[in-house]
């Protein structure tokens, strides 16, 4: 059967039509949108200024707080969740039907709606009636309005990210595990290896493929906090939670500023794209 | 040395319990908010005891349009799903199977496109939508989850067929086959364990999308997320509909973690779950 081009055509166009139409001209757009004045308040036809936007973003004092928001952000989220997801997963390493069941219950709060677990977590937050200040009334604890205080609400919000995320990192560090030999631990300790010895010399270097993507992804993956600020603070107070995805997505579609908004927008994709470059390199290297 | 293993083994199972426990607090507490009446969700101490009602339910489905936005949820994501196996398989099967210019860029060409975030291009495709007059529409939204979708079942499947045979494809063109009927009826079966997980995947990411269904869906083709947010922005915000909303769009996800968890953990390894 000889393939024609046809054939490949027929195979290849409604994919590369769909993200063409969806993904790739929307992307030129945003770039060549970025680079004009255009809000759609104003009524004003759009504008070429150059890098106008640009310029005007990094001497925007909110915007460059959101940037110190998000890094605030992802440093506590990214470091509290592989520290805790990879003791987890050190400590549970065994095949009893407990682990399986906590497997199963880990995928929760990682696969349900941001929303949902916004809603739930709202409810666990409320100064007046939340559950934690149950808890803490039922301690003889003064109650305290988490999501209310410049203090308060940035950590709150983190401490969602570590309650949803640990479970992630702690089944992907179960599953590597799962991958060393046990002949290599048990050569070890023919050879008169100690446990620290394995540990350091076999576990941690096992595991160093996985838990160099698994960093990466969360990296990713807190960078783009969005619905749970939006939910349960919308930013505040005094914007001491407004991550760079929910301000830009605000600056387009409160202030329906279309152009400065895809400034933003670019910034944001070019930061993911860096990280992801260094994703798909090390997941390669891991493989190698 | 026995005792010792013994308490370790007691050790690990509560520290388990307490994982689990604290994992599942939030939820269950939002589903607890759910089943009683408006006054016990905002009683201080709350009350352990509790007689259930389904009244939220009752109001979420006859006065909030619930049903509709279930039933759009649904419709959204499974046919959005559906699109992205097919085209994505297809192209996947394209690259791992013929020869043309470019081909062996594309894969990564997919892989970054995954990686995108949705505000990238959430603005054109906003105004887009606005001039094709596509907000609010079924095609627009399933459209556009599809093509959301598309480049990790590309990238996942390329994977796939390259570790795939080729004598039963080669053996239907034989008997006059031609390549799209050959891969529909022969080549697409023998992959089903792969399409489901990869279904399912796309399913929960539709299901789960809020930020451009915010924008781009208004009172027709609203599905559950925006519904949800909608629900918390009403002057007489009452905390009980929002948690059966909250409750309702999770449903499909605690049966998928019940029944399908293997096809998530093989999926995040590979970062197939968006966070």
């Amino acid at each position: 059967m000889r393939i024609r081009f046809r054939h490949v055509l027929a195979f290849m166009l409604p994919a590369i039509a769909a993200v063409a139409f969806f993904a790739i001209y929307p992307l030129a757009y945003t770039g060549a949108l970025s680079l004009q004045k255009f809000n759609l308040t104003s009524g004003a036809p759009a504008k070429f200024i150059g890098l106008g936007n640009y310029v005007r973003l990094f001497s925007d004092s909110q915007f460059m707080n959101s940037l110190k928001v998000t890094a605030i952000y992802t440093i506590w989220g990214v470091l509290a969740t592989m520290v805790l997801g990879v003791l987890l997963a050190l400590l549970l390493n065994s095949k009893g039907k407990l682990v399986g069941f906590l497997r199963a219950v880990s995928l929760v709060p990682m696969l349900i709606c941001s929303m949902a677990l916004s809603v739930a977590w709202a409810l666990v937050y409320n100064t007046n009636f939340g559950a934690l200040n149950a808890i803490l009334q039922a301690l003889g604890l003064p109650t305290q309005n988490f999501l209310g205080t410049v203090k308060t609400a940035l950590p709150s919000l983190i401490a969602i990210d570590v309650w949803q995320f640990t479970p992630y990192v702690m089944i992907l560090t179960l599953a590597g595990l799962k991958g060393i030999s046990p002949e290599l631990y048990e050569a070890a300790r023919i050879d008169g290896a100690n446990q620290m010895q394995c540990f350091w010399k076999i576990t941690i270097p096992s595991l160093r493929g996985v838990l160099v993507t698994t960093l990466v992804m969360r990296v990713i993956d807190t960078f783009k906090t969005f619905e749970k600020p939006l939910v349960l603070t919308n930013g505040g107070p005094a914007m001491s939670t407004d991550t760079i995805n929910l301000h830009v997505f605000n600056t387009a579609f409160s202030s329906w500023d279309m152009g400065y908004g895809s400034a933003g927008s670019i910034v944001i994709t070019l930061i993911i794209a860096l990280f992801s470059a260094a994703f798909i390199r090390l997941s390669r290297k891991a493989e190698n | 040395m026995a005792l010792n293993r013994r308490i370790i083994t007691v050790a690990r199972g509560i520290l388990c319990l307490a994982c689990v426990a604290v994992i599942a607090f939030p939820v269950i507490w939002m589903i607890r908010c759910s089943l009683i009446p408006t006054v016990e969700v905002y009683k201080m101490p709350p009350a352990l005891l509790v007689k259930p009602t389904l009244n939220s339910y009752v109001n979420v489905f006859t006065r909030q349009n619930f049903l509709l936005r279930f039933a759009n949820s649904a419709f959204v994501s499974v046919a959005s799903a559906g699109i992205a196996l097919v085209a994505g398989s297809m192209a996947a099967y394209g690259i791992s199977r013929f020869k043309f210019p470019l081909k062996d860029q594309l894969p990564l060409g997919f892989l970054f496109l995954r990686m995108l975030p949705g505000m990238s291009t959430l603005v054109p495709v906003f105004l887009m939508f606005t001039k094709l007059r596509l907000i609010d529409t079924y095609p627009g939204i399933i459209l556009l989850y599809a093509a959301g979708a598309i480049p990790m079942i590309v990238w996942m499947m390329w994977g796939f067929y390259q570790d795939l045979p080729t004598e039963v494809e080669e053996a239907a063109y034989v008997d006059g086959c031609g390549p799209l009927p050959a891969f529909f009826l022969v080549v697409m079966p023998m992959t089903t364990p792969a399409l489901a997980a990869l279904g399912i995947l796309a399913f929960t990411g539709a299901w789960n999308e809020f930020m451009m269904a915010t924008i781009l869906t208004r009172r027709t083709v609203m599905t559950l997320p925006p519904g949800i947010r909608f629900l918390m922005s009403q002057a007489d915000l009452s905390w009980d509909l929002i948690s059966a909303g909250g409750t309702l769009v999770s449903l499909p996800i605690f049966l998928a973690c019940l029944f399908a968890q293997r096809y998530f953990i093989d999926g995040l390894a590979l970062g197939a779950v968006k966070g």
